[in-house]
């Protein structure tokens, strides 16, 4: 399967085909999707290797299911529902020493001198703190839907959650980023 | 008065109305504004995004998970990979498990069959004491032919171990009924013990024929304590008496025969004729016939073998 007729075929017309045992189906779908489940969890203010963790897991859990999959829905949507719950998963066991990474994170990151890196640089850098510095629910709400481009309404679907409150919490994530980001934004 | 209720009415109503209208384009308002702010917020956001370079924006996962999520979904599929990865494992565990197993009923087996062979004869090595005579120290530079003389008992003994063994071992034996083997095994347990006594009686002779004093000391002592159990009671006639009579008179004090009264009834004395350094011969006397003087005398040292000559021995009625 070449590249180009690589884009023609759909995400779900190749979990179909890894499905019923044509494991190139995959190749193609992992080099589609590793970028943004591998940054979505790394956005999520967690360190590389447990965010490398979590990716494997989820990759995974998409592998054991494949025959299960229906292909009502985005093959997207299933990936980051099932990236989801790998991460509330992750919550759960280690609720502690999560807050205790994101801490760990913003602080380490607040410690670099922003003087000396480039503005973009610092911009990012600031950035990264304050989404990991923001409610989970609504860190996971403006995660998926600004750097993975999902609906209020996929994302209601991915979460499990009501759109309402989906809604509430991509404004409140909005409003915070902007309130700890006004400063470096001419 | 009807119009001025009904005016007031409707001022009430208009009030109402007008205030639920108010609360509504309030919310409205509220709703613009959030709406707008929203809006404004999502600019903001798009605008920092736009500053940021894509290069900060991209994440890679390192290759070897990359290889690593790859190769299970291959894995998942393949059925191949699947087949050369675990039914290797299993069979492994087959053969090790049936290996075990194997080795494991072969010693049992080996060790029941073993056991089976050899309960006669640890039976009957219970009986069979080893037979070390136990010397001072200063005696054992001298003592070169009792240990030949063990070494024939023991090279007897192991002549009949072997035979034990081999018969124990050979395939009829386990044919047999249960009471013959019962049989069988008190038959040759009998015959251990015979032979045990036996040999025993000939190395504590040959010992007590050519020892020092204080060998001759130890051999004495233990045939005291086994011809005690073992010596049968004779019934002495006057012929035989004056026999020993005889012979004590050809012999010299040393060589002599002795006497040692063990036991006084009614009926007999009980004694024992012996030589120095002879088994004792255990013999009744019939009160009729012959009589002892003062035969309580040594009853207090009965254990000790004290010599009492023959002269004291008479005899009464020669007619029997």
């Amino acid at each position: 399967m070449n590249q180009s007729s690589d884009l023609a075929v759909t995400d779900e017309a190749l979990m179909l085909a890894y499905a019923i045992g044509q494991a190139s189906a995959f190749d193609s779908l992992y080099q589609r999707h590793k970028q943004v489940i591998f940054r979505f969890f790394v956005k999520q203010g967690l360190s590389i290797a447990i965010a490398e963790e979590l990716c494997h897991d989820t990759w995974l859990k998409l592998i054991h299911a494949r025959e299960k999959y229906q292909p009502q829905a985005l093959f997207k949507t299933y990936l980051f529902t099932i990236a989801h719950n790998t991460l509330i998963d992750h919550y759960k066991k280690k609720s502690t020493q999560n807050e205790e990474n994101n801490e760990e994170l913003i602080t380490s990151v607040a410690t670099v001198p922003l003087g000396e890196l480039e503005q973009t640089e610092q911009l990012h850098k600031k950035l990264s703190i304050n989404i990991a510095a923001l409610p989970m629910a609504q860190r996971e709400v403006f995660l998926l839907k600004q750097e993975s481009g999902f609906s209020l309404e996929q994302i209601a679907k991915i979460t499990a959650q009501h759109q309402e409150k989906v809604k509430s919490s991509w404004r409140y994530a909005l409003q915070r980023l902007r309130k700890g980001l006004q400063h470096y934004v001419k | 008065m009807p119009c001025n209720a009904y005016v007031r009415g409707y001022n009430i109503m208009s009030n109402k109305h007008r205030n639920s209208s108010d609360k509504y384009n309030e919310k409205m308002l509220n709703d613009k504004a959030a709406l707008q702010q929203q809006q404004s917020d999502e600019a903001f956001i798009h605008a920092l995004y736009d500053e940021i370079s894509e290069e900060h924006q991209q994440g890679q996962p390192s290759e070897i998970l990359d290889q690593r999520i790859l190769s299970a979904a291959h894995e998942a599929i393949d059925p191949r990979r699947a087949s050369t990865s675990k039914p290797i494992r299993k069979s492994k565990f087959t053969w090790y498990s049936s290996l075990a197993t194997a080795a494991s009923l072969m010693l049992v087996v080996s060790l029941v069959l073993t056991q089976q062979g050899n309960i006669l004869l640890n039976d009957q090595s219970e009986l069979m004491p080893e037979d070390n005579v136990s010397l001072p120290k200063e005696s054992t530079e001298k003592f070169d032919y009792s240990v030949l003389a063990n070494q024939e008992v023991l090279t007897e003994k192991s002549n009949f171990r072997t035979k034990a063994n081999y018969s124990a071992k050979s395939k009829d034996l386990p044919t047999y009924p249960k009471a013959t083997l019962r049989a069988i095994t008190k038959e040759k347990t009998a015959q251990q013990a015979r032979y045990t006594r036996e040999s025993k009686k000939k190395s504590v002779q040959q010992l007590m024929a050519a020892a020092p004093d204080n060998v001759q000391f130890i051999a004495k002592k233990e045939l005291e304590l086994k011809t005690e159990q073992e010596i049968k009671v004779i019934i002495l006639t006057t012929e035989q008496f004056q026999q020993y009579t005889k012979l004590n008179k050809g012999l010299a004090t040393e060589q002599q025969w002795f006497w040692s009264i063990q036991s006084v009834n009614n009926e007999e004395y009980i004694i024992d004729i012996f030589q120095k350094n002879q088994i004792a011969l255990r013999y009744s006397l019939n009160k009729t016939i012959f009589n002892i003087i003062d035969p309580t005398s040594n009853n207090s040292k009965r254990s000790s073998r004290t010599k009492q000559a023959l002269s004291k021995i008479t005899i009464l009625n020669t007619s029997n």
